[in-house]
């Protein structure tokens, strides 16, 4: 059987800045993108995908955040 | 409430492999769930989530309570909801493969104070309410983390 990589859950770059729909937590083929949350969980449905993991993809490092209250 | 040695993962490629977690953010008045996966981040004062994530889950956001904070690149607006979060079981198959397995719950955080953000974040899962609570281990080298209660120790 072939075993996904998914350490990575969004290798392709043209994603960054955006939010993508995944297949599922364990199956991370996009199956939809967007500016929104909405719009690519939309997509998704669009291709019958209607529970998809949808989740947002830093720019670069972007993940590194800081949240700090004054 | 074992997390040891769970697999760092990473979003985008860029990125450096970090603690993410599956989990599942629940509105306690609404009952509505969302799953999205949470980075455990030491430098976030507090969990956080986006508008457009907390809308989803049927929050009327501007009825939290308000406040400015700062982030990495600049200052937002943020609102305080509570919600409860369940943190899925997650494990290696393989090099390269993680699997999160939904049916099983390794830690459930009740009446979290969460601060939604007024701008696109990945979810974090900060100090207050969260980590203050536990010890946060983190083997960079193995790529693996750990968060257990070790206060009795």
């Amino acid at each position: 059987m072939d075993v996904p990589n998914n350490r990575t859950l969004v290798p392709d770059p043209q994603y960054q800045g955006k939010y993508v729909a995944l297949i599922s937590c364990n199956d991370n083929t996009v199956v939809g993108c967007g500016k929104n949350r909405e719009q690519a969980r939309k997509k998704a449905s669009q291709q019958g995908y209607d529970e998809p993991f949808v989740l947002y993809v830093p720019v670069g490092h972007g993940a590194h955040c800081v949240h700090a209250h004054r | 409430m074992p997390i040891v040695d769970y697999p760092m993962r990473r979003i985008n490629p860029e990125e450096s492999f970090a603690p993410y977690l599956t989990c599942q953010f629940i509105n306690p008045k609404t009952e509505v769930a969302q799953d999205d996966i949470a980075l455990v981040d030491t430098g976030s004062s507090a969990c956080a989530v986006s508008a457009g994530f907390a809308k989803e889950l049927g929050y009327n956001i501007k009825k939290g309570i308000w406040g400015r904070t700062r982030t990495a690149s600049n200052h937002v607006q943020y609102w305080q909801h509570t919600f409860k979060i369940h943190i899925y079981t997650m494990y290696e198959r393989g090099p390269e493969n993680i699997f999160v397995d939904k049916n099983n719950i390794v830690l459930t955080l009740e009446n979290v104070a969460v601060d939604v953000m007024d701008c696109d974040t990945p979810i974090l899962l900060g100090v207050r309410d969260f980590l203050e609570n536990y010890t946060l281990t983190a083997n960079y080298p193995r790529r693996l983390f750990s968060i257990q209660d070790l206060r009795a120790f």
